[in-house]
C-alpha cells in the first residue's frame, strides 16, 4: 500500500507491506537513527516518536495508521527551539542519559510542552514513565520534566525540588 | 570536585545504527536442546550471496578464553545449553536468514540436562573453596539450640538499553569491530586468536554500553568473534545484533545462589557458630567460577564474625546459559543471605536487629581468614544516621508489637521495616586475565592541551566529567583543554575490564598520579610531556570487608496491600561512607539510580522457570519498574575523607536493598522471607 506522511517537516511517500509498523519504516529503512527496534512490543520505549503531537511507541503503530499524519523523531525535534529548553532542563538537573534514552526522553518532554494546559505533577511523572530509562534517578527525571514545563510557560526559575 | 558546569555528553557510537551499502547480516543457528550430542546439521540451500559458517570454517582457535575458561565460538559435537551457537548464516536480507534458520534442522542425541544446583555431582563443580576456624560441630553440640536457614537468589536480566551485538568492517589493512564491551582488549585478543591473525590487525571501537550492569564483561568477545569470522569468510562488512528475545535468553544472566546456614547464638545474641554452604550456579562452561567462589567465601558471614566458623563455597556448572557477570559479581547474592541470617538470628533470640548486628560485628584487626582489618567498621555512624532519618527503631518496635499480637494467627501483620548493613569491595578481579594491569597515559602537548589515553569505558558522561575535573584541578587548566583520545584499541593502553567501579577507583587514581607527575615536570622539561601509569592489584582479596571498602546501611519500609497481597514500599533510606568521594553529586545520583534499579529487581523482575529452564517467551513477562513506581529514596553521604582511598559506591544498593526489603517483608508477613524476589514465591518455587 502507498502511504504518505510528513516526517520532520518533509513529505514522505512509501510503499509498505500490510504487516509493517512505523518502526519498520523509520528504523528499517534508515529514516531515523534514533528509533530503535529493541523489544518490538511497546515496553522499552526506545522507538518513541511524536505522531500528531502525541508520543507513541512506533513499534505498536501499524504503517497504515501513519497515513496523512505528522511524525517527529528526535532528529526533527533537535532542530526546534523547544529542544533548547529541554537541554537547559537537562543541564539544570545534570541528567546523564545514554544515547538510547536521550531521544525518547526529549520527545516525551516535548510532548509535555505541547500540552494545551499545564500538566500536573502526576501527569508529568506518568508521561516520563513511558520510557524504561535506567540511566538516571527518577526524581531527577521528574524534576527536569517540571523545569521544562516551567520554562515553556516563561517561568525562568527552574524547578529544583 | 563538583562544579556547576553542565555535564558533557558521552558521545560513543551505537552498534545498531551502523550501516553501509554492502553490509551482510549475521544470524545464529542455535541448539534447540540444553544438553546433547550433535549428529547432523541440515541447512537449507541458500541463494547466491548467502553463506553458512560452521566450526570447521574457523581458521584459528575454535574457542574464546575468558578468565581461563574456554567457550566454543560454535559448537562442534556437543551442546551444553539451549541456544548455544552451532552455525552462522550470513546474507544481505535478515528476513531470508530468519527463514533459513527456521527451516534448518539439527539432529541431536539429547541427554538429561542438569538445571538444579542445590544438589550436584562432584563432576559439576567448577570451583570450590573452604575456610574454617574454631570447631563448628563441637559448638553446635553444646549449644542450647541450633537454627537452620536457607536463602535463594534468582537469576536476573541486565536489561541494558541496546541488545548485544557487533559490527565489523574493513578499514584498509585493519579489521575494525564496533561493540559495546567493557573490555575492548579482551575482544581484540580473542578475535585475533579466532581469526589467527596478529592482534595489531584488529581494531576495537567502543560503542555506548548504556547502563549494562556488568553484562558486557566478556560476552561481546564471543559475538565479535562470530561477526568477524563471517566478515572475513564473506569478505564483506557484517552486522550481528541479537534481538531482545535472544539477548534475554542467550546472553549472560546473574548467577543464582543457594545458601544454607546453620547457626547458634547464646542468650545475649552473640553468635557461637556459623556453618555456611553456598552454591553458585555458573551455568554452562563455568566462566568466572573461581572468581565468584572466592568472593563468596570472603563475604559469606557479611560484616559479622562468630567464634566458630565454617564456610564451604561451590561454583557449579549447569546446562543453563553461562551465568555470572552482573552488578557486584555475586556479592549482592551473598550479602543478601548474610543479612537475612543476622536478622533471622535476631528474631529467634528476640533481640533488636541493630543490637544483634552491633554485638556480632567484625572487630578491628579481626581475622577474616584471608586478611586482617586494620580499621574499625563505621557501623554506629551509618546505622545511627539511617535509623535516624527513617525512624527505624520506633517503627520496628511498633511493627514488632503488631506482629506478635495480631489477632488473626492465619493473617499477616501487614507492615514491616527492614535494615541491612554491608559493603562494596574496591575494584578489581583476582583470577585469570582479570588481574591484568590497568594502564593510563596522559600527555601535555605543545599546545598545552592535555590528552588522556585509556581504554576504560566510562559508562556515563559524569565519569568523564570527574576525570576531566581531576586533571583540571591538578594541572591548573580549564576542563575544556582536556581531551580524551577516541576509544579505539591500538592507540590506547589497556585499562583492563571496566567493572566493579574500577573506572572510578583505579582509572581515577591513575589519571591523578599521571597528572601529578606532569605537574611536577611541567616547568622543568619542554613540552610535550608524556606520562604512563600502570596499576596491578596488590594481593587482591575479593569479597571480604577489607580496609578501603565503601560501607552502607539501608532501611526499607513497606506494607502488604490487603487486596492484592503484594508489598508496597513506602520509602528507602541509605547511609553511605565511601572514603574519598570525587563528586558528591555523581555519587548521590548513582546511589539513587541504582537503588531504583535494585528495587525494580526485587519487586518486579522475575525470570520464571519451566522444567528448570527459562521459558522461550520469558522476556515478555519480565517487567521493569517504571519511574513513577519507585518510592521516595533518601541518601545520606558521610563526609568525604581527603586522605582516604577512592571507593566505588555503585554496587552498594544492589547489596543492601534486597536484604533490607526481605527483612521488612519477613516482619510484615510474619515469616522468614527466603528469596530476594519480594513479590510472591517466584513461579511456585525457587531458582
Amino acid at each position: 500500500m502507498n502511504i504518505q506522511f510528513i516526517l520532520n517537516g518533509e513529505d514522505i511517500q512509501i510503499v509498505a507491506e500490510a504487516g509493517d509498523r512505523l518502526s519498520d519504516i523509520l528504523a528499517g529503512r534508515h529514516y531515523s537513527d534514533s528509533v530503535h527496534q529493541h523489544c518490538g512490543y511497546g515496553v522499552c520505549g526506545r522507538c518513541m516518536v511524536l505522531m500528531d503531537g502525541l508520543p507513541v511507541n512506533s513499534c505498536l503503530v501499524p504503517a497504515y495508521e501513519v497515513r496523512n499524519s505528522e511524525v517527529i523523531s528526535w532528529e526533527g525535534l533537535i532542530q526546534t527551539p523547544e529542544y533548547q529548553l529541554i537541554e537547559i532542563a537537562w543541564q539544570t538537573h545534570k541528567l546523564e542519559l545514554c544515547s538510547f534514552c536521550r531521544p525518547a526522553v526529549s520527545l516525551l518532554m516535548a510532548s509535555l510542552m505541547d500540552s494545551s494546559s499545564r500538566p500536573s505533577d502526576a501527569a508529568i511523572e506518568e508521561t516520563l514513565s513511558a520510557l524504561n530509562c535506567r540511566c538516571t534517578a527518577p526524581e531527577r527525571l521528574f524534576a527536569a520534566g517540571r523545569t521544562v514545563v516551567n520554562l515553556k510557560e516563561g517561568r525562568n526559575k527552574p524547578d529544583v525540588r | 570536585m563538583d562544579s556547576e558546569r553542565p555535564l558533557p555528553a558521552l558521545d560513543l557510537p551505537l552498534v545498531s545504527t551502523f550501516t553501509t551499502s554492502d553490509l551482510l547480516h549475521v544470524r545464529i543457528l542455535r541448539s534447540p536442546v540444553a544438553k546433547g550430542r550433535i549428529k547432523s546439521i541440515h541447512i537449507p540451500h541458500l541463494p547466491r550471496g548467502y553463506r553458512s559458517i560452521m566450526i570447521d570454517d574457523i581458521p584459528g582457535s575454535k574457542t574464546i578464553t575468558v578468565f581461563g575458561t574456554e567457550i566454543p565460538v560454535l559448537a562442534r559435537e556437543r551442546v551444553s545449553y539451549r541456544g548455544e551457537p552451532i552455525a552462522l548464516l550470513a546474507g544481505p536480507d535478515p528476513a531470508r536468514l530468519q527463514e533459513a534458520i527456521e527451516l534448518a534442522h539439527i539432529s541431536l542425541e539429547e541427554e538429561e540436562p542438569d538445571f538444579t544446583f542445590s544438589q550436584f555431582n562432584s563432576d559439576r563443580i567448577a570451583a570450590r573453596c573452604e575456610y574454617s576456624h574454631g570447631d563448628v560441630e563441637l559448638a553446635f553440640s553444646i549449644a542450647q539450640s541450633m537454627a537452620e536457614h536457607e536463602y535463594h537468589s534468582a537469576a536476573l536480566y541486565h536489561a541494558a538499553q541496546e541488545p548485544q551485538g557487533a559490527v565489523v568492517w574493513f578499514d584498509y589493512d585493519k579489521l575494525t569491530i564496533r561493540c559495546a564491551s567493557q573490555w575492548p582488549y579482551l575482544v581484540r585478543s580473542q578475535v585475533a586468536a579466532v581469526l589467527d591473525v596478529k592482534e595489531s590487525e584488529i581494531v576495537i571501537e567502543a560503542a555506548d554500553p548504556g547502563n549494562h550492569l556488568d553484562s558486557r564483561l566478556w560476552y561481546p568477545a564471543l559475538l565479535a568473534a562470530q561477526a568477524a569470522l563471517a566478515a572475513v569468510i564473506c569478505g564483506r562488512p557484517t552486522r550481528l545484533i541479537l534481538d531482545r528475545r535472544e539477548d534475554f535468553l542467550y546472553t549472560t544472566l546473574r548467577a543464582p545462589v543457594f545458601s544454607s546456614y546453620r547457626s547458634s547464638c547464646d542468650k545475649n545474641g552473640k553468635l557461637n557458630a556459623i556453618d555456611a554452604r553456598i552454591i553458585i550456579n555458573c551455568g554452562a562452561y563455568g566462566v568466572l567460577a573461581e572468581e565468584m567462589a572466592k568472593r563468596a567465601l570472603a563475604a559469606a558471614s557479611g560484616a559479622y564474625s562468630a567464634d566458630n566458623l565454617r564456610i564451604q563455597c561451590y561454583a557449579v556448572q549447569s546446562n543453563l546459559v553461562p551465568l555470572g557477570p552482573f552488578a557486584g559479581l555475586v556479592m549482592p547474592q551473598i550479602l543478601f543471605a548474610a543479612e537475612r541470617l543476622i536478622d533471622d538470628c535476631a528474631r529467634l533470640a528476640d533481640i533488636e536487629p541493630v543490637q544483634m548486628r552491633r554485638l556480632n560485628l567484625l572487630e578491628k584487626a579481626a581475622e577474616l581468614g584471608l586478611v586482617k582489618r586494620k580499621k574499625n567498621i563505621p557501623f554506629d555512624e551509618l546505622v545511627e544516621s539511617v535509623c535516624g532519618i527513617s525512624d527505624f527503631n520506633r517503627k520496628h518496635a511498633s511493627f514488632e508489637l503488631v506482629r506478635k499480637r495480631h489477632s488473626d494467627p492465619a493473617g499477616q501483620p501487614g507492615r514491616g521495616i527492614g535494615l541491612a548493613f554491608g559493603y562494596q569491595t574496591p575494584g578489581g578481579f583476582i583470577t585469570g586475565s582479570g588481574t591484568a594491569a590497568s594502564t593510563v597515559e596522559v600527555e601535555l602537548t605543545k599546545e598545552a592541551e592535555l590528552i588522556i589515553r585509556s581504554s576504560s569505558i566510562p559508562g556515563t558522561a559524569g565519569t568523564v566529567h570527574i576525570w576531566k575535573q581531576i586533571a583540571a584541578d591538578i594541572i591548573g587548566q580549564e576542563p575544556e583543554t582536556i581531551h580524551f583520545e577516541p576509544l579505539r584499541t591500538g592507540s590506547l593502553p589497556d585499562a583492563g575490564p571496566s567493572s566493579h567501579s574500577g573506572t572510578i577507583t583505579i582509572i581515577s587514581k591513575l589519571i591523578e598520579e599521571a597528572c601529578r607527575a606532569i605537574s611536577q615536570r611541567r616547568f622543568r622539561e619542554g613540552l610535550p610531556i608524556k606520562v604512563k601509569k600502570t596499576m596491578r592489584p596488590k594481593n587482591p582479596v575479593p569479597g571480604g570487608p577489607v580496609d578501603g571498602c565503601a560501607w552502607g546501611a539501608a532501611v526499607v519500609e513497606l506494607s502488604i496491600n490487603s487486596y492484592s497481597g503484594e508489598p508496597e514500599v513506602h520509602g528507602v533510606w541509605l547511609s553511605v561512607k565511601a572514603g574519598r568521594i570525587l563528586s558528591i553529586e555523581k555519587a548521590r545520583n548513582t546511589l539513587i539510580t541504582n537503588t531504583a534499579l535494585a528495587l525494580s529487581q526485587s519487586l518486579y523482575e522475575h525470570i520464571p522457570l519451566e522444567d528448570g529452564q527459562i521459558p522461550e517467551d520469558a522476556n515478555r513477562c519480565y517487567h521493569l519498574a517504571r519511574a513513577n513506581q519507585i518510592p521516595p529514596i533518601q541518601v545520606l553521604l558521610a563526609d568525604s575523607e581527603d586522605k582516604a582511598a577512592i571507593a566505588g559506591v555503585g554496587d552498594l544498593p544492589f547489596c543492601l536493598v534486597a536484604p533490607a526489603l526481605a527483612n521488612a517483608l519477613s516482619q510484615a508477613r510474619d515469616t522468614p522471607w527466603q528469596t530476594d524476589f519480594a513479590s510472591g514465591m517466584p513461579g511456585g518455587g525457587y531458582w
